[in-house]
């Protein structure tokens, strides 16, 4: 494979050596301004063989290059239709979410609403039964005191009373008193033996 | 009563053939536990310094100054030999409710504010013995707190008619 592009390296060279030679002999002859079908069929064969090499040599290279830079350029396609998809994707389900979320956000709202409603009924209801409570001891309480308060009273008249009744009773008890309170006395028990 | 008192009380009532004789030998009973009771005969009695043949020794003396009937004399001596004599006031009072209850008598307590006259007496008597249908040994008592009226005790039962009582009852009443 050397070898031949080596030969076929010389061989262009050597055409275009002689070529040059040629055409250095030939423009001596020639006047300045004057043109030459020679010096044309020169260039033409030596940008015909330019292109040549370049083609033969570059083509493969530059078919690489552009079948690399396809490739990369569908990888990447592929790569952005998938991203797209992907972002397409969680754009929909962002949306979804925000929807969701708003639903969410409806519904906590709404039982929030409830809650506090419910929770200032208890409140409200804790507070009247509270009150009610507190009238209802307040009531038991100022009963309760008055009660105790005629109780007392009651004791302590009845606790005079009991003072004088005995006083009295040793100051003016006669055998009288003594025989009547022996008579009740008899007919109780005769009242108990007959039972 | 204890169950000691009133076996010792059964066996000598057992041996009485008459209710005279059931009587006398319960007061012949109840004058020896008086004196066995008394400080200086309980302390000699009693003593642990005493051998059991000088206490059969003295409770013998005391039978003869009291001139007990042989019956409870040997009865007395029992006792001591038995070391039963710290039990004689329980045995004479299982012996009285054994006579009281053969006869057909009962006990009463009556309590005056002032002392009785036997008609009042006899008055309350009366109306105890409707209730218990035996006859009735009262025992009188002056408590000058009741100010008036009387209080029986028979046969566990209290029968209130005190003045006190009405007007402390009086009181209660007041007082609700």
């Amino acid at each position: 494979m050397k070898i031949k592009l080596k030969t076929s390296i010389l061989t262009i060279a050597g055409a275009m050596l002689g070529a040059i030679t040629a055409f250095t002999a030939e423009g001596q002859s020639l006047r300045e301004g004057e043109g030459s079908w020679f010096a044309l069929l020169f260039y033409v064969i030596n940008a015909a063989i330019f292109l040549a090499i370049v083609v033969h040599y570059a083509r493969p290279a530059v078919r690489r290059l552009f079948a690399d830079r396809a490739h990369q350029a569908r990888a990447r396609r592929d790569r952005a239709q998938a991203a797209l998809v992907e972002a397409e994707q969680a754009a929909r389900d962002a949306i979804h979410l925000v929807e969701s979320l708003a639903d969410e956000k409806a519904r906590l709202i709404k039982e929030m609403e409830a809650e506090t409603a419910y929770q200032v009924k208890q409140i409200r209801d804790a507070a009247a039964e509270g009150a009610a409570r507190i009238l209802r001891d307040s009531q038991l309480t100022v009963a309760a005191a008055a009660n105790d308060a005629r109780r007392r009273v009651r004791a302590y008249m009845a606790g005079v009373a009991g003072v004088m009744a005995r006083e009295l009773v040793q100051r003016n008890f006669t055998p009288e008193d003594q025989h009547r309170i022996l008579s009740g006395f008899v007919e109780k028990l005769a009242a108990e033996a007959r039972v | 009563m204890s169950g000691i008192g009133k076996r010792y009380a059964r066996a000598l009532a057992a041996l009485a053939s008459d209710n005279t004789q059931l009587e006398g030998w319960g007061a012949e009973l109840e004058r020896l536990a008086a004196l066995v009771a008394a400080p200086e005969v309980s302390v000699v009695l009693e003593s642990p310094e005493r051998s059991q043949q000088a206490r059969i020794e003295a409770i013998g003396k005391i039978v003869e100054r009291l001139a007990l009937s042989f019956p409870v004399r040997s009865f007395a001596m029992v006792l001591t030999r038995h070391r039963r004599l710290t039990d004689l006031p329980a045995i004479v009072q299982a012996y009285r409710e054994l006579t009281d209850e053969r006869l057909g008598r009962v006990r009463a307590t009556l309590t005056f504010a002032r002392e009785p006259g036997p008609d009042e007496i006899a008055r309350v008597v009366d109306g105890l013995h409707a209730i218990a249908r035996r006859t009735i040994i009262p025992t009188v008592k002056v408590e000058p707190g009741l100010l008036g009226g009387v209080v029986a005790e028979l046969e566990g039962k209290i029968y209130d008619g005190s003045l006190a009582t009405m007007i402390a009852e009086a009181e209660r009443r007041l007082a609700e």
